[in-house]
């Protein structure tokens, strides 16, 4: 199928590429259906989750373990059900950038990661009741701290 | 909104199936106790708004914006740095 997105122009996608989030995320309830575009090229750890059916709606993501040691979600069993997903070491997990106007701006919302099912391709934005974590991790701090372990 | 009064160990029913239970009362804070069907998300508010606050914020993204950032990260993904 096509889609016409905002920052990639018409796109040719297959089903079986698209992640179905059947609650949406947090403040996007309605929009369920995202691609995963890796961006770039295989240098950049960034990918774009872009809306298969608002081609304007598109979020910067990144692994967390690529600049956040150690990171893991803690969350109940009983809070993947949606998802269909028993354990989350199984789980595919992104977290949400915001970029800013210097590289030092960027940050990474790691309390609220997006966790997805890899095999049936389903995933939920999972709020996290942690202290641990908050919703604006500077991405370049994270990377130095991870750097001088 | 309703406002109902409640002591410690009392408790709301909304449904059939929800219920808020005040646990302890101590100076300026409630703790509070929710029972709840586990398919109903439960989250402080201020972290939902956190959350929602920011995925509102991550949509103004363009993919120039990502040229800056990407040199800082240590080579490709998921593989050794090399010789660096």
């Amino acid at each position: 199928m096509e889609i016409n997105t905002t920052r990639f122009g018409v796109l040719n996608i297959t089903e079986d590429e698209i992640v179905y989030f059947p609650e949406g995320l947090v403040g996007f309830r309605d929009v369920k259906r995202y691609i995963v575009i890796p961006h770039g090229n295989a240098n950049s750890p960034f990918s774009w989750f872009q809306s298969v059916d608002e081609g304007h709606l598109a979020f910067v993501i990144i692994e967390p373990q690529v600049f956040c040691y150690g990171y893991e979600v803690k969350i109940s069993r009983d809070t993947l059900q949606p998802i269909e997903l028993d354990d989350i070491s199984l789980a595919k997990i992104y977290v949400i950038v915001v970029v800013g106007e210097r590289p030092d701006d960027m940050t990474a919302n790691l309390l609220g990661p997006l966790v997805i099912n890899r095999e049936k391709n389903i995933g939920m934005q999972v709020v996290q009741n942690t202290d641990k974590y908050h919703t604006r991790h500077k991405i370049i701090d994270e990377l130095k701290r991870m750097e001088a372990r | 909104m309703l406002v109902l009064t409640r002591k410690a160990d009392e408790s709301i029913m909304i449904g059939d199936n929800i219920e808020i239970v005040v646990v302890e009362i101590k100076g300026d804070a409630v703790k509070i106790g929710i029972n709840a069907p586990r398919k109903i998300s439960v989250h402080r508010k201020e972290v939902y708004q956190a959350i929602q606050a920011e995925n509102i914020a991550a949509t103004g993204a363009q993919p120039s914006d990502l040229e800056k950032i990407s040199k800082f990260f240590p080579g490709p993904k998921k593989e050794n740095k090399g010789d660096g």
